[in-house]
């Protein structure tokens, strides 16, 4: 705390008891004949946990929490829509037969009720596919530049680094809407533009992080053979980077699926997840129920397969 | 019979012996050259994967419709003036001055979402420690299964379609958007927790047990002071991303989480300058708290 450096008063000697903490170095070492040390080290966690406190008086006071409009617990209505994705209308699906059929329209046919026409869950998986496939068939390179190990320009690290953080910290559904404006809203384009570069940025910081704990030795061993830095990188370090590629690919192709949601309402129309939300806002639980199927089946697969990957290549 | 005599005869590793090599006993060769030219044979292997993968986005392009709406010409004079409208944000609607009051500004929206946030994630980080205890598989052995079973399914479900859920419990209000990001945050802290408990030392607890302190004293000397840098950690980077959820959020729940809405209001009425405020707002808010917090962490652990 500079601002307090000068004066010794009460406040100073709290402040400095409350969060500082005086830590013993062993310094055996050392020439002088001193074996202890006393440093100061901020106590973060205690910093930490205060700020969360203040910052949650401010927010109480501040948002508009009850003023508006009050909230109503409605419970049993709450408890009675997942009872209620579960068991089949008999007005509307008329049995569990016509249940799992419709879970199977709305995974691979087509969605054609008089409430809603929309596109299958195979639509929006396509988009993501196409998608997350362009966006790692980019972060190659990008995620190759920024790696220490590899790219000893410090200065094009850096910008390379700062470009994809911006880009990292674009929410997707914004992309979307920026894509929106040049190509046109409810086409598939924006979309699968918005899914690569969120793709993008994700994957090269994964990736460059892992290619940073990587041994160099292959490398340097085809360096000294001979061969020039691409081909270095191609045939000693691509091969050890390659399963974690894939790996983490599917880590976001997951992510991307459960984050397309969003599309519905800024890009895409009459897809599934419009199909979704319409259900949702008429009642049509049951119909929400046999959609969620394929939905959970495909995530909880790849989250499953990328989990096994990642845990048995680290 | 062992699994590995049968894994032995199985047709299936036939054909990875004949593309892999013999991976079951080492050959030996004595030349080079001769080791060379019995290199397993993995490049039929690869390119049919890559083809595989070639024709699975060609079909995925035709299934997609990317080629649909493409033929309408773009008009370029209009994209010009919208982009333009675009990168000249309205001031008066950022700050809240002029025609616009403090509540409609974006600064207002945002502070809404930044608060909602800041409380969601609290609770989610409060409620998230049992699940982490009961998921941890040095604590509690196979009966973990359970819970990082039911971590897993809490991952899955997309938090929008959550929101959507919780507007039939609580309305569309800020309670809403702060049960959807704390129970939402919940899958993934639960299962973080998890792996830094299984990473545990359990020495530590050992030598409290050997010196005779209680339970209570045990978890507070030996584990809480372990455990604690790395939990707030976890919070952290959660916290970066239920910003970014509770920004999409204002999809759902009209104003009351924040400035989502706003972007889809002006979307709606082509407000391509206000859209600009909008968009500027998040970015910056984004970053602000991305680069606080990676700070933060790095200085934690």
């Amino acid at each position: 705390m500079p601002f307090l450096a000068k004066k010794d008063n009460a406040w100073r000697r709290f402040a400095m008891k409350a969060f500082y903490k005086e830590v013993a170095v062993d310094l055996s070492d050392a020439q002088d004949g001193s074996n202890v040390k006393y440093i100061r080290k901020p106590r973060l966690t205690k910093m930490i946990l205060i700020l969360i406190a203040v910052a949650i008086v401010i927010v109480l006071a501040t948002i508009p929490l009850n003023t508006s409009t009050r909230v109503r617990w409605n419970w049993t209505y709450f408890f009675k829509q997942f009872a209620a994705m579960l068991s089949p209308n008999p007005r509307r699906t008329v049995d569990s037969a016509g249940w799992w059929s419709f879970a199977w329209q709305s995974f691979a046919v087509g969605i054609r009720t008089p409430l809603v026409n929309a596109q299958p869950f195979l639509h929006i998986f396509c988009i993501n596919f196409v998608g997350t496939v362009i966006g790692c068939l980019l972060s190659v390179p990008v995620y190759y530049l920024c790696a220490h190990n590899v790219n000893h320009n410090k200065g094009l690290r850096i910008a390379v680094k700062i470009f994809n953080d911006i880009l990292r910290c674009i929410p997707m559904f914004i992309l979307c809407v920026i894509f929106g404006l040049i190509f046109g809203n409810g086409v598939a384009l924006p979309c699968i533009l918005a899914i690569a570069l969120f793709t993008l940025g994700i994957m090269y910081q994964m990736m460059y992080e892992y290619l940073e704990t990587l041994n160099m030795k292959p490398f340097e061993s085809m360096r000294s053979c001979g061969a020039n830095n691409l081909q270095a990188v191609a045939l000693g370090l691509h091969p050890e980077v390659k399963p974690m590629f894939f790996a983490y690919a599917i880590y976001v192709l997951e992510i991307n699926i459960r984050a397309s949601v969003v599309l519905s309402y800024v890009g895409l129309t009459s897809t599934y997840m419009n199909a979704l939300q319409t259900y949702i806002e008429n009642n049509y639980l049951d119909y929400i129920g046999a959609m969620l199927v394929p939905l959970f089946i495909v995530v909880a697969t790849l989250q499953i397969i990328s989990n096994t990957l990642v845990r048995r290549l680290k | 019979m062992s699994a590995k005599a049968t894994n032995k005869k199985s047709p299936f590793r036939k054909v990875i012996n004949f593309f892999a090599g013999d991976t079951q006993g080492m050959t030996h060769y004595d030349d080079p050259v001769s080791a060379y030219a019995a290199k397993p044979k993995m490049w039929i292997v690869n390119l049919f994967f890559v083809l595989c993968l070639i024709l699975a986005f060609i079909y995925a392009c035709f299934v997609s419709d990317i080629f649909l709406g493409n033929d309408r010409p773009i008009s370029w004079d209009l994209v010009g003036e919208r982009l333009n409208d675009f990168v000249h944000p309205d001031w008066s609607y950022f700050f809240g001055y002029g025609e616009y009051v403090f509540k409609e500004s974006v600064v207002y929206n945002c502070l809404v979402t930044l608060g909602v946030t800041i409380l969601g994630t609290t609770i989610g980080f409060l409620l998230s420690i049992p699940f982490g205890f009961f998921a941890s598989h040095k604590l509690f052995g196979k009966w973990a299964n359970i819970c990082s079973f039911l971590l897993i399914a809490i991952r899955t479900f997309p938090e929008l379609l959550l929101a959507l859920f919780f507007v039939g419990l609580a309305g569309q209000t800020c309670v809403t958007a702060l049960l959807c990001l704390s129970i939402h945050s919940i899958g993934m802290i639960g299962k973080l927790y998890a792996d830094q408990l299984d990473e545990l030392d359990l020495d530590a607890l050992e030598a409290m047990d050997a010196c005779g302190a209680n339970a209570i004293q045990r978890v507070h000397t030996a584990v809480v002071p372990e455990i604690i840098p790395s939990f707030l950690s976890v919070g952290l980077y959660r916290f970066d991303i239920n910003l970014r959820t509770a920004t999409m959020l204002g999809l759902v729940l009209n104003q009351s989480a924040g400035v989502g809405y706003s972007i889809l209001l002006d979307i709606s009425k082509s407000a391509y300058s206000r859209l600009g405020a909008d968009t500027l707002a998040i970015i910056v808010m984004i970053v602000a708290v991305d680069l606080w917090s990676s700070w933060l962490r790095k200085k934690l652990v």
